[in-house]
């Protein structure tokens, strides 16, 4: 198979150093931008399968290079911030961009992360019909049922819409505005996003624990996330 | 009502510390309605959904109060013996374990017979301070402050008294008022309140004009009371101004200025506006300006040739907002020519509220007349009488001689014309003019008029001739008296002005505490012929202004007198009625009652118009030395601002410039702990780094919190949460850095929603999660539990560490004074942690509270609950 390409855009030369390292350890190529220029001309000249982008560089401010990569490419796009510098982080999902993650890092965290999206950007086909298994959790998309250590859990039509939504895009921040565009469809009103959190509040009281964790995760302020990995069963 | 006690439950709502809430029925006398009106809103909370219950009340046996006490919850009291009878006392600690939201108590002046505490109002501080808020009731003649003045009005000395700070504090103050006439008509109708008539009958508050006095009491008690938390959220303040006179009436218009600023916490001035040059003040301006200040008013003379102008003039520089004016409601002959003194001053000054006292015009005895005129001859001094004499006895002269040439005594006539107008232009006053006039007159009769040597007169004309003579003659000694006067009396006005505002000026340009002193010390000493000393300091500071002809001798212990003078803003010594006996006369410089500096003046006895002469001298100093001081503190502020500004600004670039080689270090270390072939060694090293860095991390994030909070940057960027969200985003985060981290929590049944700021409440959880784990035992584990409330949750995080001890408590409750004044506990990170974590949960409107539980320490966080939009 051939190698994913990353494009790292970041303006500090050991993150940098540290970055390529670990990623080629993950079985990326890596292509390293210090700013916003060089990062349009290596996205130009060459074929990126993600970008890693950091919110502070020299040239241009992240958040607006990011709407100016939206325009020409759809590329993922995963975003290092400092926790404080970035107050509104819901904006950086409307403005296009497929996750982001909190500096100081985890290694393992930030690879967990760039798998997630790869999966879900690049493996699209793996999923939809039939059914997946993530922890104690089967869930038969066919049938909408969902088994907990094979027992049927009763859920509602908007518990099982959530459930189904996060479960497909396991490990990566879903935002809330599109949780809510998921399950509610269209029509979303003021007071969505108070509902959102009590259906998500009674699906975790449904779900319960798995090896004591929760499998529901919660980036706060931003949205959910599912926090096993999911495998697709053979049915 | 309902509306009422809904504003009473948001209140509730709105600042659910733990602290409860005060209100208080106030009432003129028993028996006004306190306690019905006070169940009455009880009723309405209880509707609204409140718990509500009873302590203590006592309904008189009234049928329709009785009624009212149906549908509450009555928390029992306990017994106590009291001789021979049992007696129910209030319950404290039932009502405590009750935890209700409100509890009804009457009777707040009630002294306990038997309990914990000796009077109920330290029973209801106690109810408040575990979070319950307090329903009470009070008569006015309760209030401590108010004790004497009603003692004086009633005759009885009131036992019960509740100190003003316990009603000061309170929340809300409701006045129960009704007319007194309805009070007694109630009273007398009704006999089956026979407990009540007996209490009324005991305490001598059968009479009405008893009871008009004391609700006009309780009516100015609660208006302060507003005043004082209006004029606390900023609001503009009065200042009344009451023009007196010399007229008895004035009285009437001090007081009733006094109350009004009373009423109104103002400060207020009376001001007297002298138009004549020598002026004498009367007794009873003398005593006016004495009420005055015993009532706490300050006094203004000022000089002028028109009351209105001097007035409009006086209230254009001080910010009037009230004037008050004494008037007579008679007008005698002399109201045309007086001007409308009012009148004149609203179209100057159109936002001034003038108020008019009505005045009772005394009847005017024949000595009230007779005392201008005996005034006016004691100012008579012998020169005059010399004067004139000498200037008739010309005339006289200058007429024989001529008599000898003309007989025409048209000329003579004018001789005498001429000599009475010199003699009125070189006396005082137009006495001596008067009295030259009718003796001219006589002299020409005598000697030059048919028959000669004779008062008689031969031809009817001289008698016409006669009345001319001394109708003009006093004319003209009027008015030339009186331009004689205003001349020296402009020309000394002038000199005075010249001096005032080149003292003015100069106190401005000099911008040092000394010599501002030593040029009014310069001055003085010439205006006024007196040897001066200024202390500007309290620590003997002096400057002097030494005369050649006089000697300064220094009273002994003249720094204690000094101190004194300071101290109690009073003047002491020669001509005082402290320490009378001494040579030399102190009297203290202040502004707006501070005292700036103190005068010592060797010298004769100042007359009073010396002494009102004198404060206008000492009043730009006054005004330059605050101003001075003033300059002072603002410009130590401003230093200060910097300096805390440049700290800020430091620290943050400090910080953000740290995160980036701090995010490299761990990435690094947890890039080489992926590695096979690290030895044990290495591997503990590199763990250690990387557990370091991440503790620095936490560190940068609590300093960046912590800066912006103390520049007052931070806006809580509040949203409404769900708890159990909150709680678990922190968990991940928080394990994300410490692995090892195990937390118990059991989600809650109910669904809590918080309005908090993400990121902030964020920082405080890891705060805590961090100390749990740092201080708790090798499980690692800290347990989360949620206990929700009515208005407000408990959040307690424990782990299963050592107990805190008493002294821990205790400095964990200091620590925000202790952060102040930079001690900060040497355990690294745990003060400026603790420290963040306080100060957001009080951004937030929540407690953080210390204790033990079985196992080991626990942290509180209390936060008042959001309800949902959509619920």
């Amino acid at each position: 198979m051939l190698k994913k390409t990353m494009l790292v855009i970041e303006d500090d030369q050991s993150i940098q150093d540290i970055l390529k390292l670990t990623l080629h350890t993950a079985n990326f190529e890596v292509l390293q931008a210090f700013n916003g220029a060089q990062a349009q001309n290596l996205l130009q000249a060459a074929k990126v399968d993600l970008i890693i982008l950091d919110l502070g560089l020299p040239d241009i401010d992240g958040a607006e290079l990011l709407v100016q990569l939206r325009k020409t490419t759809a590329v993922p796009v995963l975003v290092l911030t400092a926790r404080t510098e970035i107050n509104d982080k819901l904006t950086l999902f409307s403005n296009g961009a497929d996750d982001y993650i909190t500096k100081p890092f985890e290694e393992a965290e930030l690879v967990a992360r760039v798998m997630a999206i790869m999966k879900r950007t690049y493996n699209v086909t793996g999923y939809g019909r039939g059914s997946y298994q993530s922890g104690a959790l089967v869930i038969n998309l066919e049938q909408q049922v969902v088994y907990k250590d094979n027992q049927e859990l009763h859920l509602t039509k908007n518990e099982y819409a959530l459930l189904s939504s996060l479960l497909q895009n396991p490990q990566v921040v879903m935002d809330y505005a599109t949780l809510i565009k998921n399950v509610w469809g269209a029509q979303t009103l003021p007071t969505q996003n108070e509902t959102l959190r009590v259906t998500t509040a009674n699906l975790r009281r449904k779900l319960g624990t798995y090896q004591d964790e929760q499998y529901i995760g919660t980036d706060i302020g931003v949205g959910y996330r599912w926090k096993l990995d999911t495998q697709m069963t053979e049915v | 009502m309902v509306k009422d006690a809904r504003t009473w439950l948001d209140e509730i709502n709105a600042s659910a510390t733990k602290r409860g809430r005060l209100k208080i029925f106030l009432g003129y006398a028993a028996g006004v309605g306190k306690t019905y009106r006070m169940l009455e809103e009880g009723h309405a909370l209880l509707e609204a959904g409140v718990d509500v219950v009873i302590g203590y009340i006592e309904t008189h046996q009234r049928v329709e109060t009785q009624a009212l006490v149906a549908g509450f919850e009555v928390v029992t009291g306990t017994d106590h013996q009291y001789r021979e009878t049992v007696i129910t006392e209030l319950s404290v600690k039932n009502i405590i374990v009750r935890q209700p939201d409100v509890v009804i108590i009457d009777e707040l002046a009630h002294t306990n017979s038997s309990s914990w505490n000796r009077k109920r109002y330290q029973d209801i501080e106690e109810i408040l301070s575990s979070g319950i808020s307090v329903y009470t009731a009070l008569n006015v003649q309760h209030l401590e402050s108010l004790h004497e003045l009603i003692k004086l009005i009633t005759n009885v000395d009131v036992k019960e008294t509740v100190p003003d700070s316990f009603i000061t504090q309170a929340d809300n103050l409701e006045l129960i008022d009704i007319e007194p006439r309805v009070l007694l008509n109630r009273l007398e109708a009704g006999k089956i309140y026979r407990k009540l008539q007996a209490q009324l009958a005991a305490q001598n508050f059968f009479k009405l004009a008893h009871l008009t006095q004391l609700r006009e009491i309780a009516l100015q008690q609660v208006t302060r009371q507003v005043s004082q938390h209006n004029s606390k959220n900023g609001q503009q303040t009065r200042h009344f101004l009451v023009a007196i006179s010399e007229s008895p009436n004035a009285i009437n218009a001090i007081h009733w200025a006094y109350r009004q600023a009373q009423a109104f916490d103002a400060p207020w001035t009376a001001v007297y506006v002298n138009t004549h040059e020598h002026y004498l003040p009367t007794d009873t301006l003398k005593a006016n300006l004495k009420v005055v200040q015993e009532l706490g008013g300050e006094v203004a003379m000022l000089t002028g040739a028109s009351v209105s102008d001097a007035l409009i003039q006086y209230m254009q520089e001080i910010k009037i907002s009230n004037l008050v004016i004494g008037k007579h409601t008679q007008r005698n002959w002399q109201g045309i020519f007086q001007q409308n003194i009012e009148g004149k001053i609203m179209n100057a000054i159109p936002f001034v509220d003038i108020q008019i006292i009505p005045g009772i015009t005394q009847p005017t005895t024949w000595q009230a007349r007779w005392l201008p005129i005996r005034n006016k001859l004691k100012q008579i001094q012998m020169t005059d009488f010399v004067v004139a004499g000498t200037f008739l006895m010309l005339a006289t002269v200058v007429n024989l001689m001529l008599h000898s040439l003309v007989a025409e005594n048209s000329i003579k006539i004018m001789v005498y014309f001429s000599a009475v107008v010199l003699i009125s232009r070189f006396t005082k006053g137009y006495v001596a003019g008067i009295i030259s006039s009718l003796v001219s007159v006589a002299l020409f009769d005598y000697l030059f008029v048919q028959p000669v040597f004779s008062l008689k007169i031969a031809q009817s004309y001289y008698g016409i001739v006669f009345v001319i003579m001394i109708v003009t003659t006093n004319i003209i000694s009027g008015l030339t008296s009186k331009l004689t006067a205003q001349m020296k009396y402009s020309v000394k006005e002038a000199k005075r002005s010249a001096i005032l505002s080149d003292l003015s000026t100069t106190l401005i340009g000099l911008n040092e505490p000394q010599a501002m002193s030593q040029k009014l010390a310069d001055v003085l000493s010439e205006y006024f012929g007196h040897h001066v000393q200024i202390y500007y300091s309290r620590n003997q500071s002096v400057v002097s202004h030494h005369s050649q002809t006089q000697e300064f001798v220094l009273d002994a212990n003249n720094h204690e007198i000094i101190q004194w003078v300071w101290h109690h803003n009073q003047a002491a010594g020669n001509g005082t009625e402290t320490l009378s006996g001494r040579k030399l006369f102190y009297l203290p410089i202040s502004f707006k009652q501070r005292p700036l500096a103190v005068l010592v003046v060797n010298g004769r006895e100042f007359n009073y118009r010396e002494r009102l002469e004198l404060g206008i001298f000492l009043f730009p100093l006054a005004l330059a030395l605050d101003n001075y001081y003033l300059e002072q503190e603002k410009h130590r502020i401003a230093l200060d601002n910097a300096n805390n500004q440049l700290k800020s600004d430091l620290l943050r670039s400090i910080s953000h410039d740290l995160r980036t080689p701090i995010t490299s270090i761990i990435a690094s270390t947890d890039h080489l702990l992926t590695r096979d072939n690290l030895t044990a060694d290495d591997q503990l090293l590199l763990k250690n780094i990387n557990k370091e860095s991440n503790w620095l991390v936490q560190m940068i994030e609590n300093i960046l919190t912590i800066t912006k909070i103390s520049q007052g940057k931070v806006n809580l960027k509040r949203t409404p949460e769900v708890l159990e969200d909150v709680i678990f985003a922190a968990e991940e985060k928080f394990k994300w850095i410490n692995p090892g981290f195990k937390m118990q929590f059991k989600v809650p049944d109910q669904l809590i929603w918080l309005d908090i700021d993400n990121n902030l409440f964020q920082q405080v959880l890891i705060n805590l999660f961090d100390n749990a784990q740092k201080h708790g035992d090798d499980s690692q584990v800290v347990n989360v539990l949620v206990r929700p409330h009515l208005t407000t949750v408990d959040i307690v995080i424990q782990n299963y560490g050592a107990h805190f001890s008493e002294q821990q408590m205790q400095q964990l409750g200091r620590i925000q004074s202790e952060l102040n004044s930079q001690k900060l506990d040497k355990k690294r990170g745990l003060g400026i942690g603790l420290f963040l974590c306080q100060t957001i949960i009080h951004l937030h409107h929540g407690q953080l509270t210390f204790s033990n539980w079985q196992a080991g320490p626990q942290v509180i966080i209390t936060l008042p609950i959001k309800e949902p939009s959509d619920a």
